[in-house]
């Protein structure tokens, strides 16, 4: 092999050898299952899609048709403001079912529950976690969305965080939009 | 014009104008073509769905973002003219800006920077006589999409994400360059030649 070649070769190895372990040490750390994206095409309506879990009385798993029921509270093709990082502003409508509205009906908060964190299945977290107070004061305008447009939500999906911008006016909504939806941790 | 029909063989297609300092009408004609089509692509055409079912990882999807600035290498590639670059992403920029990009007129600077890198890269490469390389044109792919990743991400300011994911969404976008921009670019290029397409120098 050319001394060329093979220096081209070796720095490919390094190159993949990289990638290979802080996909590993990623997955790991972040807890991200590989194969969920594949297993939310082919499952239904009833598989486990969100997780509340941390400070709560019991850790409680959502299915999409869980979301989706009547039981609690449903914001339905809502207008939410989102503005993002560099200040561009916009209208997305959305329908999902309201954060609290789970948190009460289920009683899962303990009395000492005072925050909340979304976090992604791709690895990706909210900036911040946001106080549970501010999801009790404004029902409607902090939902997991299952729609948007009027269309469900299929690539980035199956469920988004929302947090409408005129709660955190001083911030990047789009920080705490968090796409696949996979864990609220409840601090 | 060659008449030889085997397609080991490049056509001589030149119209000779390496060296001339004005675009000839090809140039721009090409520049505004491969324009055109990438920002039609890169605005309406989610690639990154081609990574996200396999690799779920946020920042996974750079690995196809070299498909941004592929139409500049190839326009590279049939003019030797590094000023074509600069008006095809300029083009490009101004459609995904006209499209209603987020990030609004950004888009079309973050454009023009891709450009002057991958400028960079192609003057760097020629230097050291790799100019027409599998390796030189890589290099010069990876150089021109490298820059897009971590830009937008300080420009998202997700300085919140854990420290693996910044690191690989930096490698992928720069082994997007390498496969997608440089070398899938060159291929097409030649390709392209070797059809019968009138190259400009």
């Amino acid at each position: 092999m050319e001394k060329r070649n093979f220096n081209i070769f070796v720095a490919c190895m390094i190159i993949g050898m990289t990638v290979f372990w802080l996909s590993v040490y990623s997955f790991t750390i972040l807890d991200v299952d590989p194969l969920q994206n594949i297993k939310n095409i082919f499952e239904g309506d009833d598989s486990i899609v969100v997780t509340i879990k941390g400070n709560v009385v019991e850790e409680f798993e959502l299915s999409l048709s869980d979301i989706k029921s009547d039981q609690y509270l449903q914001v339905i093709d809502e207008e939410f403001h989102i503005v993002n990082a560099i200040g561009r502003e916009y209208d997305v409508t959305y329908s999902g079912v309201s954060l609290w509205s789970i948190l009460d009906i289920e009683n899962l908060l303990n009395p000492d529950s005072l925050t909340f964190l979304f976090i992604g299945g791709d690895g990706y977290y909210a900036e911040t976690s946001l106080p549970l107070s501010l999801a009790e004061n404004n029902t409607d305008q902090i939902i997991l969305a299952y729609e948007q447009d009027g269309q469900p939500i299929f690539f980035e999906g199956p469920v988004v965080s929302v947090v409408d911008h005129d709660l955190i006016p001083d911030k990047a909504n789009t920080h705490y939009l968090v796409k696949y939806l996979k864990t609220i941790l409840i601090q | 014009m060659s008449s030889k029909t085997n397609n080991d063989e490049f056509k001589i297609t030149g119209h000779n104008a390496l060296g001339h300092k004005k675009f000839t009408n090809l140039d721009l004609i090409y520049a505004s073509i491969l324009g055109i089509i990438g920002g039609i692509i890169s605005s309406l055409i989610p690639f990154g769905l081609l990574i996200k079912v396999w690799y779920p990882l946020t920042g996974g999807t750079q690995l196809v973002s070299g498909h941004h600035v592929i139409w500049a290498s190839i326009v590279y590639g049939i003019t030797k003219k590094k000023r074509t670059i600069f008006i095809t992403m300029l083009s490009k920029g101004l459609l995904e800006f006209l499209l209603g990009d987020a990030w609004g007129l950004i888009i079309i600077g973050v454009n023009l920077i891709e450009a002057l890198f991958l400028a960079l890269g192609f003057f760097l490469m020629e230097k050291i006589g790799e100019g027409e390389t599998k390796l030189g044109w890589g290099i010069v792919g990876g150089m021109g999409n490298f820059f897009q990743a971590p830009f937008f991400w300080i420009l998202n300011q997700r300085w919140f994400l854990h420290w693996t994911l910044w690191t690989l969404a930096f490698i992928f976008a720069f082994i997007s360059g390498v496969l997608i921009v440089g070398l899938l670019g060159r291929t097409v290029k030649n390709s392209l030649i070797k059809a019968g397409v009138p190259t400009t120098f």
